[in-house]
């Protein structure tokens, strides 16, 4: 009896999970498209595409990993541009870690795995008023529908290839779900001085090389925010 | 093994160790409470500095190509403060930057 209950618990938190994620999706298809692409473009074959969008998983980094090796880079620029790009996943880790530090590790390999942009900012924006026992299943449900949108969109584009029309601007769409994700986290002053300073310092540096601008404007949005909470 | 594949797994464990970082070590360290106060800055920041420089693109040398993507980001922002809705803040983001893109086309070719 108490095994069905918990059972229940689970794949009711994996369903809210997977629902939270939906308007998400809207955003990252297309986003998923144009990488593929791109990709197919920049002289990637279509294995190669569609393992890096398993193996590497985050979208930012492999547009730029694409660019790079069309550009013949060196596998150590490649490499580096790879890992500083995805530094921000650290500031992710830390922040679901204390909500993910009772699971086995099993649970906390799959969900390193499904720590993206997309999954971690709908988890994170519940986590910060739910407590349920069986939380991990929602962020697996989030994870997984993002996950499987990933490469189910890498497909299509490898399918559609150039059908779509660059004017259609859709790599718009990624920001826009971004900007419906944090303004309705901005609650009070602090957060708000933490949001405009990051996004100043990283219009600022955004030319800056290997996305380093990205760091530097969440230290300073982070500084800020801690700053005026005093 | 081609270059494209050596970068592919190379990104990929690397990525994944930062991931797993916090992760599997939260629980084993002891947390200063400053640094979970910072914490509560994350989701902010980050998503802050990935947005902004996509609503004013530096490598646009004109301010017509700019002015669009930095005016639809703008309703955007204010179509989710006060609705909080994410499908509708990404259709009316996406409709008027068409509309702004429609609209100075026009202008130039006037």
């Amino acid at each position: 009896m108490k095994l069905d209950q918990s059972k229940t618990l689970q794949i009711s938190d994996f369903l809210s999970g997977i629902r939270d994620e939906l308007p998400i999706l809207i955003g990252v298809v297309p986003f998923g498209l144009i990488y593929a692409i791109l990709a197919q473009q920049s002289g990637l074959s279509g294995l190669e595409t569609q393992g890096m969008s398993l193996i590497v998983f985050a979208g930012s980094s492999q547009f730029l990993l694409v660019q790079l090796a069309a550009q013949n880079a060196p596998l150590l620029v490649i490499v580096l541009t790879g890992f500083i790009i995805n530094l921000r996943h650290l500031f992710y880790s830390a922040s679901i870690g204390p909500h993910t530090k009772d699971l086995s590790i099993g649970w906390k390999v799959i969900l390193s795995y499904l720590l993206t942009d997309e999954a971690y900012a709908v988890t994170i924006a519940k986590f910060q008023n739910y407590e349920s026992r069986t939380k991990n299943w929602y962020f697996l449900g989030a994870g997984f529908a993002l996950w499987s949108s990933w490469q189910i969109s890498t497909w299509l584009g490898l399918v559609l290839g150039t059908q779509i029309p660059p004017n259609w601007s859709l790599n718009f769409a990624l920001p826009l779900t971004f900007i419906a994700i944090v303004v309705p986290m901005i609650k009070d002053r602090p957060g708000l001085l933490a949001a405009i300073s990051s996004g100043v310092v990283a219009a600022l540096t955004s030319h800056f090389p290997y996305k380093i601008g990205l760091i530097l404007a969440a230290i300073v949005g982070i500084s800020i925010g801690m700053w005026s909470k005093k | 093994m081609s270059l494209v594949w050596f970068s592919i797994i190379i990104v990929g464990i690397l990525t994944f160790l930062t991931r797993f970082s916090f992760i599997v070590l939260s629980g084993k360290v002891k947390v200063i409470p400053n640094f979970q106060h910072a914490l509560r800055f994350v989701p902010i920041v980050v998503l802050s500095a990935i947005i902004v420089p996509e609503m004013i693109p530096t490598n646009y040398a004109k301010i017509l190509l700019i002015l669009p993507r930095f005016l639809a980001g703008t309703f955007a922002i204010f179509i989710a403060w006060r609705t909080r809705n994410i499908i509708l803040t990404i259709i009316t983001g996406m409709l008027s930057l068409y509309l702004l893109n429609y609209l100075i086309n026009i202008l130039l070719h006037t």
